[in-house]
Parts: structure tokens; sequence; C-alpha cells
């Protein structure tokens, strides 16, 4: 029933969406930042 | 070890030389979109009332832009992320051509939902005021999670090439491009590891992106699906529009490479087996949207419901006929003649036959859109629309693609079309598939020519 609530919560809630829209946009450059400096990295001398 | 690709001089020869056949079409690419940029403007300063939109029919051909230009873009993925999930070697010349249709044609799809906007401002309403609930704020976050997805892809699979071109033609091409080059390349240096992280990370992405293409045409359909609009309201909407944006995807990356083909003389890289290959997927993408076709319309015009009725028989013999035959003609009946019996083997009766499917998927959004709100579910209240697009409409749709095409003709001139690398002969030599084994101090594979 908690979990009914939340998803009710969720569905009945005002916004702003522009949380939804940033968090996303925001996780997705963070992801993509790490992987191109882990792509950059590969085979560099490890002190 | 070096990688080795046979084909590299040719292949980067765009990228040492403008001609003036590139100034004159850039200049006559850039006169279209400066024309668009006007009647732009003067929609601002005059208002919506320039174009045919009215009351009940608030979205026409931008609206009908923003979906095929989205669709469009679903070829980059598809060729690059969908057939590289699925094993398919043969995709690798193709898939940077295939991605820049997608970088470039999805800044047009969003710019037409600006143009159709008489407040463009009020964008940013999505972010400070936008409903969870909202399809639109859905779409939003799709569109931009694909475009940032897609600049990404790109550029990590350009990375090698980038860095090969910042030490092969060193010298011959300006200080400012040799500038953006290095930077660009963030210091690549071509070590075994390198590669094989980055296929890793294209692996992965691959799937990532798979899921966003599904995604992503799915969402914008939601945009009308979810409305209870006859016509749109249908569970079928998602595959339907899906399926369409693949077709006209894939149809869009025959005409290009035929483009690049014939222009830069990279017939050894582009050779026919690929379009024979491109052939047979868009056979079953023609086969698989006439099923869409008819199964969206038997059920509605079965269940014979009035508001469904009144949109389907428009389509069908009412004031939309032409538009709606012409369009099955030009997208499933002659296109599909052409490609059992003309097009094996034969790039220009494919190209014929990719140009009429993407004329017939334009005129297939329009059809998909406006009929439902000239003839809408509330008809006795808000009565029987019309909508006749105007010059204004027309000049930014060709504004559109002139923009699309002048960013493709200038990238082409920048970035090797054709993945170099990931074309290269002996590419198998550099998988080392053991996780723990520790790459070696010094570079095995070199690009650089020093």
């Amino acid at each position: 029933m908690q979990i009914g609530n939340l998803v009710a919560t969720f569905f009945e809630a005002a916004g702003p969406g522009g949380v939804v829209i940033m968090a996303v946009l925001i996780l997705a450059l963070i992801t993509y930042y790490l992987l191109a400096r882990w792509i950059l990295a590969g085979g560099k001398e490890k002190s | 070890m070096q990688l080795k690709n046979e084909n590299e001089a040719l292949i980067l020869a765009p990228l040492k030389k403008l001609s003036t056949g590139d100034k004159l079409l850039w200049s006559f690419l850039g006169g279209l979109l400066l024309l668009g940029l006007i009647a732009y403007i003067r929609q601002l300063v005059l208002g919506l009332g320039v174009t045919g939109m009215n009351r009940p029919v608030y979205w026409g051909v931008y609206i009908t832009n923003f979906v095929f230009f989205i669709g469009l873009a679903h070829s980059g993925t598809f060729i690059s992320a969908i057939l590289r999930v699925a094993g398919q070697s043969w995709r690798a010349p193709l898939t940077r051509a295939a991605e820049a249709i997608t970088l470039f044609s999805l800044p047009f799809g969003a710019a037409a939902i600006l143009a159709d906007m008489g407040r463009p401002d009020r964008i940013f309403n999505i972010l400070f005021f936008g409903r969870y609930q909202s399809p639109l704020l859905w779409d939003f976050t799709a569109v931009g999670l694909y475009f940032l997805s897609s600049v990404i892809f790109m550029y990590f699979s350009l990375l090698p090439d980038i860095a090969l071109v910042r030490d092969r033609l060193k010298g011959q091409i300006p200080q400012w491009r040799q500038r953006m080059y290095e930077i660009l390349a963030l210091g690549w240096s071509g070590r075994p590891e390198q590669f094989r992280r980055l296929e890793k990370v294209l692996d992965g992405m691959a799937i990532f992106m798979t899921m966003l293409v599904v995604t992503v045409h799915t969402v914008v359909s939601w945009v009308f699906g979810m409305t209870l609009q006859p016509g749109w309201h249908t569970a079928l909407i998602g595959p339907f529009f899906l399926l369409g944006a693949i077709l006209s995807g894939t149809a869009a990356v025959v005409i290009v490479l035929a483009l690049l083909r014939r222009v830069y003389g990279l017939q050894k890289s582009l050779p026919l087996s690929l379009f024979n290959s491109l052939r047979k997927l868009l056979i079953t993408f023609t086969l698989g949207w006439l099923y869409m076709m008819i199964a969206e319309y038997l059920t509605g015009s079965y269940g014979n419901m009035v508001e469904e009725m009144r949109v389907i028989q428009d389509k069908f013999s009412g004031q939309y006929a032409l538009m709606f035959w012409g369009m099955a003609i030009l997208v499933f009946g002659v296109p599909l003649l052409i490609f059992i019996l003309r097009g094996k083997n034969s790039i220009g009766w494919m190209v014929a036959a990719s140009v009429m499917i993407n004329i017939g998927m334009w005129l297939e959004r329009y059809i998909v859109i406006v009929p439902t709100e000239v003839s809408p579910r509330l008809f006795y209240e808000l009565a029987q629309g019309v909508y006749r697009p105007t010059w204004t409409e027309m000049v930014m749709t060709v504004s559109f693609f002139a923009g699309m095409a002048l960013l493709y003709a200038v990238f082409t001139r920048l970035f090797p079309i054709i993945p170099i690398w990931e074309t290269a002969q002996n590419l198998h030599a550099l998988s080392i598939p053991q996780a723990n084994q520790v790459a070696s101090e010094e570079p095995a594979v070199e690009l650089s020519g020093d």
C-alpha cells in the first residue's frame, strides 16, 4: 500500500516536470563524462 | 602493429580542399535557410495568423515536420546501434553517415516545435510548470536524452578518426582546423586498451540507444495517442510511428550514401553489396508498414464509430483521398515493386524508391495529423475545421531541409564520413578478450604517421 500511495502521488502531483527533465539529462551527462574519461585512460601507465 | 585501411587516402581526400561546387552549394542552402529565418521573423512579429493554423486545427505543417525529422533521426541509431547489437558487421562503413543524419535532423525537429509556438519564450514553462502526467514532458525528456546520447555516441566513435586526421593532415589544413582536431581528439593516442574500452562502451551504448529509439518515437506518438481524438487514440500508434520512422530513416540513409558515393568517389568503401543489404531491410520495413496501416484502418473502420468513420472516410474518399492514396502508392506500391523487380544491384532505382518513400512518409505524417483535427471528437462543438498551409509554413519547411543538408555537407568536409578505424582491415587484431590482461606501456597500435 505504501508503494501504491507513492505511485498515486506521482501521477497526481502537479510538477514541476523540469525536475525529471534535468535529472535525466544531468545523469546522462555525468555518465558520458565518466565513460569518456575511462576510455581515454585506457592503457596509461599506472603509478 | 598499425591499423591499416586501404581506403584511408580516399576517405580523407574530401577534408583537404573545398571545391567551387561546395561553395556554391553552401551558399544556395544558406540562402534557403536565410529565407526561412526571414519567414520566421515575420511570423514572430505578425503572429501565427500568417500560418494556416486555426481552431480546431492547432497542429499543421510544423508538427508534421517535427514528427518527420524525429523519424529521420532513427536512421542513424538503427544502422549504428541496432545493427551493431545484432552483430551485422556490414554496417561499419555506413555508421557515421547514418549517425550524421540523426545528428542534423534532430535539431530541426526541435526547431519545428519552436516555429509552431507563437510565443517561443514559453518553451521554458515545461521546465518550471510541466506536469509529470504530460506526454509533452515525456517527449521533451526523451528527445533531449536521445539528442544528447546521439551526439556522444557519434563523438565516441569519431574519436580515433579525429586523432588520425590531427596527425595525418598536419600542414595540409588551416591552423584553426588543426587546433580544432587537437582539442576534439581529447589526447587520444590509439593505445590498444583505449580501443578495447571504446568498443565496450560503444557496445553498451548501442543497447541503450536501441531502447532509446523505441522509446523516443513511441513517446512522440503518445503526444497524439494519449488524446481521445479519432485516429490518434489507438494502442497501435506507438509501433505505427516507430516502424514509419525506421522506414523513412533507412530510406534516407540510401539517398545519402548514394550521394556520398557519387560526389566523393567512395565506390570502394560503399560497395553495391551495402545497398543490396539495405534493400532487404527496406522490403521488410515496407511490408511491416503496410501491415500497420491495414491493422489500423481495418480496426477503426470495423468498429464503425461515428467520430472514427468521419476521419477515415475523409482519408479514403473525401478531401484527403488524393493525398492518402498518393501516400500509399509512394510509400508502399511503387517502392516495393522497384525493390523486388529492379532494385537489386541498382543504386539508381534504390535511390528513386527511397526518395518516393520519404516524400510519401512526409505525406503520411500530414495525413495522420491534419484530418483528425479537421474532424475532431467534439465535432459539433468545434465545427469542421479547414486547414490550408500558407507560404510561410512551406518556406520554413524547405529551410529546415536546406539547413539539415547544409550542416551535413559541412560535416563531410570536416570529418571522415566513412569510419576509418572501424573499417580497417586488421581491426580484429586489436581484440584481446581477457579482462585482467595488463596493457603494455608502449602503444602497440599506432594510428599516427610519425
